[in-house]
């Protein structure tokens, strides 16, 4: 007998959880949950026949036969020395494992809420999200096994970390991180969101994320993506601004079997900007897809959105950008670039800029390209006796660092820096 | 003495149509060649297919420099062993530092010199001492390639190049263009000051006016792709004077009007 599709699997397993009644708020029987999976029931799984899934095909990430129970958590002492790619990255102040939160040494301005063996309380899930018609964001609410609610007041200093691992060492894994973060009035944070898998076995993960930034509020935000080739990962961000409200967001995305990121950013109140740096770099068979959503609904707001990619190999770089002005959101400034360079013949770069504008009072700009290496600079550069393969990786290294400059951790700008420069084979050490 | 480089009925195209069309040219050690003509003489061409340009198509000639045959090199090799081009559009690189780009190419020179490879503080302390002969900033070292530089920033950016990597055989194309007189002064205070024995040149402009401050050993007149004249410090004077009007072709043949 064939083993049942994964979303059938998804539904039996569902429908054994509703028996197992817990006495937990957040059980599957919570009404949203529930809810959410008569949606992602009724949507399925999105194929290339959907415009947003034109150019990526989810298909090879639901051929693993994933284990959907969540398994044993890893051991945490352990965990920084099994993930070398935390290294160089402050200590995880927050875990999420398999989609459990751990929380380790989370800072006073800082206020953490998990709704694992909460009796009472109702995690705090809005509607920044596009919950009725995104069936990755329908599956995750209704197979989140916690929601990670934080809220910060105040100002905090440095970095605060939150590492998101998925374990696939005995079987391929299935995972739905939920995080939902709130910044109060004047509070400003710097977090960083870094992605792991732990084990050589394909590992889903389906991680969603909503975000509620306040009045006067400012959040950097570090989406980062170190190269796994046995990782499906599926980002869904929904950011929404008040007035006056300060988004940075850097997404580092060094490739994998298949990235995804969804971001919804959504402009609600006047003067809040939003600004979006990607630096992406892919080969091998490894897709990266970013998907961005700009909403513009209040007045003078303004939209940034630079994207770097490079594509070697048989790699895919996707980027849609959409940019939605409202009728109200007059004096709105929104632009978008997206830049590749594609190394290989067979490597792919696939941009859409998407614009809907009904305001009049608008600056709007989008720009994509995709080309070969400038052939006046690499020449530039032999001619003082730099060899081919010296140029060609600092010109790589410097077109992709061009998304990072203005990150504003120092350590963290180095370790990206380092990072890139390994990935285009460039001595580190040459830096000056 | 053998020549350091010697150019031999060199004919060159670009896109198909014959630029240079038989060049014959020996710079010696020590010696500072004048190469003047008008535009699209095919001055720039013979600067770029000696640095090793791509999309110029050799038809015919050798070139030996150093007694190798410059043809077998790639560009870095070229610069390796001693070879420079000031170009006259120097490219402007985003995202790579002047210190990067430049302590990563005076390294492999280095190398390739026999050399130790220079620390970064090594690299700093020499390469300020150098800008310090062209009074260029400190920050300058920190800036991109090029990048924002004005158009005298970027040509003292290449005499500063020369400087920092010391060429046996330094090509300085148009250097003199756009500059007022100040800057064309401190260029060629640079120049002269790298003048030496053991090291040639050659100077490709349009004016005359540089030569009053990089004084020529030899003066060339490049004209529809071939070298129509040569002499001493002398022949740069007439054509200040004269100008390039009395360069005309009739039909395959040169006419030269008599300079006295």
């Amino acid at each position: 007998m064939a083993i049942p599709d994964l979303q059938t699997r998804l539904r039996e397993t569902f429908q054994r959880w509703m028996q197992q009644d817990n006495h937990q708020r957040w059980s599957p029987r919570h009404p949203l949950r529930r809810h959410a999976l008569e949606i992602f029931e009724r949507l399925g799984f999105p194929t290339t026949r959907h415009e947003d899934w034109k150019y990526t095909s989810l298909a090879p990430a639901l051929r693993p036969a994933y284990r959907i129970e969540i398994p044993s958590l890893p051991d945490l002492a352990l965990l920084p020395s099994q993930l070398p790619a935390l290294e160089g990255l402050p200590s995880p102040q927050l875990w999420l494992l398999n989609g459990i939160p751990v929380p380790v040494a989370l800072p006073p301005h800082s206020h953490f809420q998990s709704f694992l063996h909460a009796e009472d309380a109702d995690p705090p899930l809005g509607d920044i999200l596009p919950s009725e018609t995104e069936a990755l964001v329908a599956l995750n609410t209704a197979f989140a096994p916690d929601v990670a609610a934080l809220t910060i007041s105040g100002h905090g200093d440095g970095v605060l970390h939150l590492a998101l691992v998925t374990t696939a060492a005995d079987e391929p894994q299935l995972a739905h991180p939920r995080l939902s973060l709130t910044l109060e009035a004047n509070a400003r944070q710097r977090l960083l969101l870094s992605f792991h898998t732990l084990g050589t076995l394909p590992a889903f993960t389906n991680t969603v994320a909503e975000i509620r930034l306040g009045p006067n509020t400012q959040l950097e935000l570090i989406l980062w993506q170190p190269e796994s080739s046995t990782a499906f990962a599926i980002t869904t961000l929904g950011i929404e601004l008040a007035q006056n409200a300060h988004l940075s967001l850097w997404t580092l995305s060094l490739g994998g079997a298949l990235v995804r990121n969804n971001l919804y950013i959504r402009l609600s109140g006047p003067a809040a900007t939003a600004q979006l740096f990607g630096a992406t770099m892919v080969e091998g068979q490894h897709t990266v897809d970013h998907r961005t959503y700009v909403e513009h609904r209040a007045e003078q707001c303004t939209s940034n959105q630079l994207y770097k990619s490079i594509a070697d190999g048989h790699g895919t770089v996707t980027f849609t950008g959409r940019i939605y002005v409202h009728p109200q959101a007059q004096k709105t400034n929104a632009y978008q670039s997206h830049r590749a360079v594609l190394l290989t013949g067979t490597a792919t770069v696939n941009a859409r800029p998407q614009l809907e504008i009904y305001a009049d009072d608008v600056r709007c700009t989008h720009g994509a390209t995709a080309g070969s290496l400038d052939e006046s600079a690499l020449f530039y550069l032999r001619s003082r006796g730099v060899s081919h393969a010296q140029a060609r990786a600092l010109l790589l290294h410097a077109f992709l660092r061009e998304a990072l400059v203005l990150l504003p951790d120092e350590r963290l700008r180095q370790r990206a820096d380092a990072l890139l420069a390994e990935r285009v084979h460039l001595q580190a050490a040459e830096l000056l | 003495m053998e020549p350091l480089l010697s150019i031999r009925n060199l004919r060159v195209a670009v896109d198909g149509r014959e630029i240079l069309k038989g060049i014959d040219l020996e710079v010696c050690r020590g010696e500072v060649h004048a190469i003047m003509g008008p535009n699209g003489s095919g001055k720039s061409t013979l600067a770029a297919v000696l640095a090793g340009r791509e999309g110029y198509e050799v038809l015919e000639g050798e070139v030996l420099y150093n007694g190798q045959n410059l043809f077998e090199m790639e560009p870095e090799e070229r610069a390796r062993a001693g070879l420079f081009l000031a170009f006259q559009y120097p490219v402007e690189i985003a995202g790579v530092t002047m210190a990067t780009f430049l302590r990563t190419a005076l390294n492999e020179i280095r190398k390739a010199r026999g050399e130790e490879a220079l620390d970064p503080l090594a690299f700093l302390t020499l390469a300020r001492e150098r800008m310090e002969w062209l009074g260029i900033d400190p920050s300058f070292l920190h800036r991109a390639v090029n990048e924002g530089f004005s158009g005298g920033e970027k040509k003292r950016s290449e005499i500063f190049q020369l400087l920092l990597l010391e060429p046996q055989l330094a090509i300085l194309d148009e250097t003199d263009s756009g500059l007022d007189i100040d800057a064309l002064k401190i260029v060629a205070s640079g120049v002269n000051r790298m003048r030496a024995p053991e090291r040639a040149f050659i100077v490709i402009t349009h004016y005359q006016r540089l030569l009053n401050y990089i004084v020529p050993d030899i003066v060339h007149v490049l004209f529809d792709g071939r070298i129509v004249r040569s002499g001493g410090r002398e022949l740069a004077l007439q054509l200040e004077e004269h100008g390039y009007d009395w360069l005309r072709t009739d039909g395959e043949t040169v006419v030269l009007p008599t300079l006295e």
